[in-house]
């Protein structure tokens, strides 16, 4: 009977052992995890940065070429305007000639 | 027609238009193809427009007509290429044609003349020899060269308005090209950043997808270790089962709990953080690509103008026309004296008599007119004997003199100081009459002061007959002194 119960005793003893060695190996994994997680935010946060600034540049030359797109149809418009004008001119005086 | 065309209403007008241009100097316009042609003027343009004559109105109809099958976005191009075409091929261009025509065929007489004429020289000249009266074939001649003067009158007028023509012409199309190489200066100008700009934003881009692969990888990697932190979750459970714990058990492991929900929430925050980031990757794409594509257009239109500009006015060449030289001789008027029949003795005396008649003729002659040799020597003598500040004066006199009879006459002063001063001669310099007048007129041209050929020709009689006098002073003045002299 004491040799039974020595047994139960010694069994017991391991499994109690395992089970923590097995929670010791969970909360390493955890602590691996959490770390991971900062990892992550670190990345996400460079990726970020990064991504601020191309989009910083982006927009200023966006900027940039809006202006010149203005500044080109501007150009456009004054150059008509300057041909109407001639054209005007020019069948005006047509005109008179033909009369 | 083109009063039934006025009577049309104007929903059908631009169809009376269309039928009748052809046969119209001038198209009729109608209401409505007035406001159409408004929508195609800028708008600095519609007070002068709304101005115009309807001569004016349907002529900018009928030019601006083509510019309905082009896009909003190309009438620039459209009006930098279909108007000038318009005004310039459907205008002076023919008429410069028509003009250049009517001159070929003038030239064309006038060589059949010169032939004519050519042929009609050799017969009469054939009839000298052969002793044969050719009185009239002269006449002919004459005829001829009356003929050929009226040709050439009638070719200088058409050559002038073909020449008026093609200046017009030209003007015109130098007023678009001004137009054309400023915008294209403003488009080279502006461009030049432009692509600074969009290689920036090429660059972004690059950077961008750089960024986006990294961080791909990483977030690849860190799924990795998270599928494995799982793994080794799962072997701990399997252990756990295998010394007698129940799956229930294992599920309510506190552990076990937390790692699982690490485990999901890092997933979880992995895939939002990537969402986030593609999104804004596939924003700033889309602005690039959208930047990119507006660029072309403009691009195109730069290399549309150039093009168009290269369209030019056809070349009509008409020879240069140089000024004709005036005949400056005089018919020389003969007494016709007749001898009379009679013996040698006679003869003789009417001899001397008639001698002694042309000496006194040639006395006269002399008098009134230098034989040919003698006037060679004077202008040897006299050619350049005036100096630039007797001219001037000269002339400068003779229109204080008439200062009162014609005031307006007093801004063709020189003033011989400042003559002197830009033309770097000295006052005593000497030339003659046709170098002055070279000078003058550069002068003139140079100083801005209006010198038309009119005023030339008022100068030239001034100047000569002051010439004169100053000849005939010297002469008389000569004249004594030898007479001195032989005394």
């Amino acid at each position: 009977m004491d040799n039974n119960n020595n047994n139960q005793n010694k069994a017991t003893g391991a499994n109690s052992q395992n089970v923590q060695d097995l929670d010791n190996r969970l909360e390493a994994l955890k602590k691996r995890a959490e770390e991971i997680g900062e990892e992550i935010k670190e990345i996400n946060s460079e990726a970020n940065k990064e991504m601020d600034e191309i989009e910083s540049q982006v927009e200023k030359s966006a900027d940039n070429l809006d202006k010149i797109y203005s500044d080109l149809d501007r150009a456009e418009k004054e150059a008509e305007s300057e041909l109407d004008k001639i054209t005007l001119q020019q069948a005006e005086y047509l005109a008179s000639e033909n009369e | 027609m083109s009063g039934s065309a006025e009577k049309i209403p104007s929903g059908a007008g631009s169809e009376a238009k269309k039928e009748a241009p052809e046969k119209e100097a001038v198209p009729k316009s109608s209401e409505k193809n007035v406001n159409e042609t408004i929508n195609f003027l800028s708008p600095e343009s519609h007070g002068f427009f709304n101005k115009m004559s309807e001569g004016g109105k349907a002529i900018v109809s009928k030019i601006y007509e083509g510019l309905h099958k082009i896009p909003q976005v190309s009438r620039i191009i459209g009006k930098l290429e279909i108007i000038p075409r318009q005004i310039v091929m459907d205008h002076y261009e023919t008429k410069a044609a028509q003009k250049k025509d009517k001159m070929d065929g003038v030239d064309i007489e006038i060589s059949y003349l010169e032939k004519s004429k050519t042929e009609l020289e050799n017969a009469v000249k054939k009839l000298k020899e052969q002793k044969i009266p050719d009185a009239s074939l002269q006449i002919e001649l004459r005829n001829i060269e009356k003929r050929k003067m009226k040709l050439l009158n009638s070719r200088d007028k058409i050559q002038t308005k073909f020449e008026n023509f093609d200046n017009k012409m030209k003007v015109y199309a130098n007023k678009r090209d001004q137009i054309a190489d400023n915008l294209i200066g403003r488009f080279d100008e502006k461009l030049k950043p432009m692509e600074k700009d969009l290689g920036n934003l090429q660059t972004c881009k690059e950077r961008l997808d750089l960024l986006s692969s990294a961080m791909e990888l990483k977030h690849q990697k860190k799924m990795e270790e998270i599928n494995n932190l799982e793994k080794q979750k799962g072997e701990i459970e399997e252990l756990f089962k295998s010394i007698g714990k129940s799956d229930r058990a294992v599920k309510r492991n506190e552990a076990v709990k937390g790692l699982e929900s690490i485990i999901a929430k890092r997933r979880g925050e992995m895939r939002k953080d990537k969402e986030n980031l593609e999104n804004r990757k596939t924003k700033l794409d889309k602005e690039i690509a959208k930047k990119n594509k507006k660029a072309g257009p403009y691009r195109d239109k730069r290399e549309e103008f150039v093009r168009v500009k290269a369209i030019r006015p056809v070349k009509m060449e008409a020879p240069e026309r140089g000024k004709e030289k005036v005949f400056e001789g005089k018919e020389e008027i003969k007494a016709y004296p007749r001898k009379e029949y009679s013996d040698s003795g006679e003869d003789e005396n009417q001899a001397e008599e008639g001698g002694s008649e042309e000496k006194m003729e040639t006395g006269t002659e002399t008098e009134t007119e230098d034989s040919p040799e003698q006037e060679n020597k004077e202008e040897e003598k006299y050619g350049k004997w005036q100096t630039v500040s007797n001219y001037i004066d000269s002339w400068n006199l003779g229109i204080k003199n008439s200062e009162k009879k014609y005031p307006l006459l007093k801004e063709k002063m020189i003033d011989l100081k400042d003559f002197l001063r830009t033309s770097e001669l000295p006052k005593d310099f000497q030339l003659n009459l046709e170098e002055l007048l070279k000078l003058i007129k550069k002068y003139c041209k140079f100083r801005k002061i209006e010198f038309s050929d009119k005023d030339e020709k008022m100068m030239n009689k001034v100047l000569k007959d002051f010439e004169d006098n100053a000849k005939q002073i010297s002469k008389s003045d000569e004249n004594k002194e030898k007479a001195q002299a032989q005394t």
